[in-house]
């Protein structure tokens, strides 16, 4: 993979790429490499490419830093002959990264999560389905095809598929597989957003295939061989919530697990408007959610309307009331 | 820091007095203080590991990370650390002969005590070197050196796949690392293909490539007897000690054999040898307890014996490169050396087999990745039972598949990745023309009357050839052209008759194909180790098998003799095979059963046919792998009638991989017969080695 100047300073700043697990250095979080561009904007470096090649000291005077930040800055920074194995083990497994200093790095990310957007992107497949249009699916990783869930999460994907919109989820067992699957399956895309273990689930056959139809879309904010932590799963949920143009939650808990939880911030920083499965079996999760502003949405009503899902969940995000003439039937769609 | 500064670090180093050689300042300076990147072309001798060593050592006190070395071979890497310890520079080096070492370097790394490190190419790719090493160097790297770089580029002589992670790797490297790439050999086409793959910053260095004092000399001798016969007569003569190149393995072995019945002190080296073997013939050989070591290319670069007085090549090498580099051993420190080239009727053979095997073919490359493609990851072993084709050739492709970025190995699976790779047809093709017209160009080289040394300098690109005054084109050589002694050229005659192959029994058969239960075979239906009399179509008596097989449809009766004669005088089993069985076939009468009919008789044993072939099978030879062999037959032929009980000769035409033998053995062996002598009169040609 060819990384700009100023995408090799920030891989090194900010990644684990070419880190050794064992060692101490840490890259620098979201929150750090924010403070440090503000700094890098009062001082001598307008890129991160000048940063490279910088000792500690100069480091230090220039962006205020202190002796142990300096440090750490430099040493993150002078990784890179070592770290040109590791990005060349990432190109042998036709992984890339992308930063939010390249050109490609997915608009959506810098216009919905602003400054919680994430610095270095991993990914695998064709960068360019996040300009499609999509909805969100998420939900419980308790879900199966037979349960009513899995069913209304096929039906979902089905109709992305058929409409030519993504599937955005999180690759996560139940609900996330289950529409990401269905909507292959029926010859349209998919975006993943891994909260770990991005390498491994490019080995799989069917995973494999899909990518290099470029039909699905892997990314990651972490490292490829991250394992499985709770707070990165969490954290990247806002990810799948900004690529969306629209999303459904399927199944949540109610005030626990990560579903909950990235619905919530949905509703909060509305980074795409919330629908939630609605009906006589839904969890308590999904009620209030319903409660805190989420707007419902059911299957058969989507149906009878005759229109896509796009122009349903489009019309039903908006607080106007519309009529919608289809044949000689007329439909309030608007329901207090 | 100037070149004055430098000079008494160097005087340090080397001692007092020195200065530096013509253009070892520049590259110094280009590395260290304007941190650009260089190719340097300089003939063997020079002294680029000096310039390595002392840019290390300037860069470490400016507190830059370690100097990582990647070269291609073991004997280098063991010269080179006792080089750089004798001149302050701590070196180390990580490869498959040290493991026990690994540990404590690791350790040295940490603590900032390495300052150069040694690797080969294979190992940038592996696991332990990038968990550990790499990191043990606190991810700092100095300077990058490629030691051999012509080995990058396909247009090259000695074009290695495993090169192509240096460039994948350099091209990652951010601009502050310099990178210092050497080599001896490399003409303009080569030096263009390695600047555009590498790096476009990268600057080119070039010195003069005329050996002063070296003299050189081209005799034809069609025949092997004829040249083995000119080497006993004429080592002798040559003072001080020298390396016979061969082109083969069983060359090198056979030219050892033939001189050492000779009374010379001649050791062979080759890549079959183990590494304690090699080192141990490498150092007899500097410590001038032998004539010579009769080597392949395995006895590669970086092999550096000032004294060595001559070179000889047995047979001609593919290329001009090639045959300067080699030859360009001889002479170092001395005012004369001699270089000759023996040029023979089989060199043809030889070379254009290895231009033909040298890539995997495309189709065989896009079958694997069809076949990954569908799975979870397989082994070599597994892929081989998918896939037709040589356990060798299906490791050369995987290894390119891998640099490729095609594939990827996960522990000893290999799994197929994400980047989309179709096999570069043309590339390929255009690669193997040129290597034909240097084949072309190196007969040219034989037969040509002007300067020799002219020649080969010019053919890579250095524009200062002329007349070098020495060679046997610009002045008269000494040496006969021709063998003198009619008795030895008989004594080679016989000497390549007497060439026998032993045939090891197979232990254990492949995945997913055996008789009674998989894996070992037990003990009391295994054969005995066997006998086959020559290497078909090989000097001496393979010749004569082709001849045989093909031109007449009957094996004459000289094979008959000299079969009899190496199982009578020679290899003598034991217990004395009782009774005579032949592989047959389906034809009505094969030239195998009348041959070992004609056998049993000389032998004076009973000969008896107990084995019946039930259904045809495609040619074994046809069947590239292991596992294919052994199922092409398995259930070939049954054993009929009776089986004498008592020790039996098994008799074929040739042997490959051994599994119709290591079958018909087995059922012999079951019936009561055995135990079981196999013998062939050949084994086949031209496979490195059957897993």
């Amino acid at each position: 993979m060819h990384l700009s100047q100023d995408a090799h300073a920030i891989v090194m700043a900010c990644s684990y790429v070419g880190i050794d697990r064992r060692s101490a250095l840490q890259p620098l979080t979201l929150k750090e490499w924010n403070a440090l561009v503000v700094k890098m904007s009062d001082s001598v470096f307008s890129t991160p490419t000048g940063l490279l090649g910088q000792s500690a000291e100069i480091l230090q005077k220039e962006l205020q830093l202190s002796v142990e930040e300096a440090q750490r800055l430099a040493k993150l920074l002078d990784r890179g002959g070592a770290a040109a194995f590791a990005l060349q083990q990432l190109d042998d497994q036709g992984l890339w990264i992308v930063t939010r200093a390249d050109d490609n790095y997915p608009p959506r990310f810098k216009e919905k999560l602003k400054s919680q957007a994430p610095v270095v992107l991993f990914g695998a497949g064709r960068l360019a389905l996040v300009d499609r249009k999509g909805v969100a699916i998420v939900g419980s990783r308790a879900v199966s095809e037979n349960d009513p869930a899995g069913k209304f999460t096929e039906r979902i994907a089905e109709l992305c598929a058929r409409d030519k919109l993504n599937v955005i989820s999180g690759g996560a067992k139940g609900v996330d597989i289950i529409s990401m699957r269905t909507v292959l399956q029926r010859d349209g895309k998919a975006i993943g957003v891994m909260s770990d273990s991005l390498a491994k689930k490019i080995r799989e056959r069917e995973a494999r295939q899909y990518v290099m139809e470029e039909r699905m879309l892997l990314l990651s904010p972490f490292h490829p061989d991250a394992g499985f932590q709770v707070a990165n799963a969490m954290s990247r949920n806002k990810m799948i919530y900004a690529l969306a143009d629209y999303a459904v939650v399927v199944s949540s808990d109610f005030e626990k697990g990560g579903t909950w939880a990235g619905a919530i911030e949905n509703l909060r920083q509305k980074y795409s408007p919330l629908f939630v499965r609605t009906g006589d079996d839904v969890p308590e999760g999904n009620r209030k959610l319903l409660e805190k502003g989420g707007l419902p949405l059911e299957l058969h009503e989507q149906e009878r309307s005759g229109v896509s899902l796009e122009s349903f969940l489009e019309l039903k995000s908006t607080p106007e009331q519309v009529s919608l003439k289809v044949a000689d039937r007329q439909f309030d769609l608007f329901e207090k | 820091m100037t070149k004055e500064q430098a000079l008494p670090l160097l005087q340090q180093m080397i001692g007092e007095g020195a200065t530096f050689r013509d253009g070892q300042w520049e590259v110094i300076d280009t590395i260290v203080n304007k941190r650009q990147r260089l190719l340097v072309v300089q003939r063997t001798g020079w002294g680029k590991s000096l310039v390595y060593f002392l840019a290390t050592r300037l860069l470490r006190d400016q507190n830059r990370g370690p100097t990582l070395l990647i070269s291609p071979l073991l004997s280098l890497m063991r010269n080179q650390i006792l080089m750089a310890e004798k001149i302050g520079v701590s070196a180390a080096t990580i490869n498959s002969a040290n493991q026990k070492e690994w540990s404590a370097i690791e350790t040295k790394l940490q603590n900032e005590e390495v300052d150069i490190l040694l690797i080969s190419p294979e190992r940038l790719n592996n696991e332990h070197f990038l968990a550990k090493i790499l990191p043990a160097m606190q991810s700092r790297i100095g300077l990058f050196v490629v030691d051999e770089a012509h080995c990058i580029s396909d247009w090259g002589h000695d074009f290695r796949p495993d090169y192509q992670r240096i460039v994948r790797i350099v091209q990652q490297l951010p601009k502050t690392v310099s990178v210092l790439a050497l080599t001896a050999t490399a003409n303009d086409r080569v030096v263009n293909d390695t600047v555009k793959q590498l790096s476009k910053d990268l600057q080119t260095s070039r010195g003069p490539l005329m050996r002063e004092g070296l003299r050189l000399r081209n005799i034809i001798l069609d025949e092997q007897d004829e040249r083995l016969a000119w080497l006993a007569e004429n080592l002798p003569k040559l003072p001080g000690s020298g390396i016979i190149y061969c082109l083969t393995v069983a060359d090198s072995v056979r030219v050892a054999n033939w001189l050492q019945q000779r009374g010379l002190a001649v050791l062979a080296y080759n890549a079959d040898m183990s590494t304690e073997e090699r080192i141990a013939a490498e150092d007899a050989l500097l410590a001038n307890q032998v004539k010579a070591l009769s080597a392949t290319v395995a006895l590669g670069m970086g092999f550096d014996k000032p004294d060595l007085y001559f070179v000889i090549h047995f047979q001609r090498p593919g290329n001009i490169v090639a045959y300067y580099q080699q030859v360009g051993r001889a002479g170092r420190a001395l005012k004369t050396s001699v270089g000759i080239l023996l040029a023979g009727k089989e060199d043809d053979r030889i070379l254009n087999h290895f231009i033909d095997s040298a890539f995997a073919p495309p189709d065989v490359m896009e079958e694997i990745l069809l076949v990954l493609e569908k799975s979870e990851g397989l082994t070599i072993r597994a892929l081989q039972s998918h896939i037709n084709c040589s356990f060798s050739m299906l490791e050369k492709a995987l290894r390119l598949l891998e640099i490729d970025g095609a594939l990827i190995k996960k522990k000893s699976a290999f799994h197929r990745s994400l980047n989309p790779w179709t096999a570069n047809r043309a590339h390929y093709e255009r690669i193997t023309l040129n290597r034909r017209l240097e084949l072309e160009k190196m007969k040219e080289y034989v037969k040509t009357h002007e300067c020799l040394m002219a020649f080969l300098v010019r053919e890579l690109s250095d524009p200062h050839a002329h007349a070098c005054g020495r060679c046997a084109n610009c002045s008269t050589p000494t040496l006969p052209n021709r063998v003198s002694d009619p008795e030895l050229l008989e004594a080679a005659r016989q000497f390549l008759r007497n060439d026998f192959q032993i045939i090891t029994p197979r232990h254990q058969w492949p995945a997913e194909v055996h008789l009674g239960s998989a894996g070992n075979i037990p003990v009391d239906l295994q054969n005995q180790e066997g006998r086959a009399l020559s290497i078909y179509d090989d000097p001496g008596w393979g010749k004569l098998v082709a001849q045989g097989k093909y031109r007449d449809k009957r094996f004459s009766d000289i094979l008959v003799s000299a079969a009899a004669e190496l199982i009578t005088q020679k290899w003598k089993p034991k217990p004395f095979p009782r009774f005579v069985t032949a592989v047959p076939s389906l034809r009505a009468v094969s030239l195998v059963e009348d041959f070992a009919q004609r056998l049993a008789s000389v032998l004076k044993i009973p000969y008896t046919q107990v084995i019946s072939k039930i259904r045809e099978t495609p040619p074994q030879k046809r069947m590239a792998n292991s596992a294919h062999q052994a199922k092409n037959i398995i259930d070939a032929f049954v054993i009929t009638g009776n089986v004498p009980s008592g020790p039996c000769l098994l008799v074929d035409d040739i042997f490959d991989s051994k599994w119709t033998l290591t079958i018909l053995g087995y059922k012999i062996n079951e019936k009561g017969g055995g135990p079981v002598f196999p013998f062939t009169l050949a084994r086949a040609a031209d496979r490195k080695t059957l897993e």
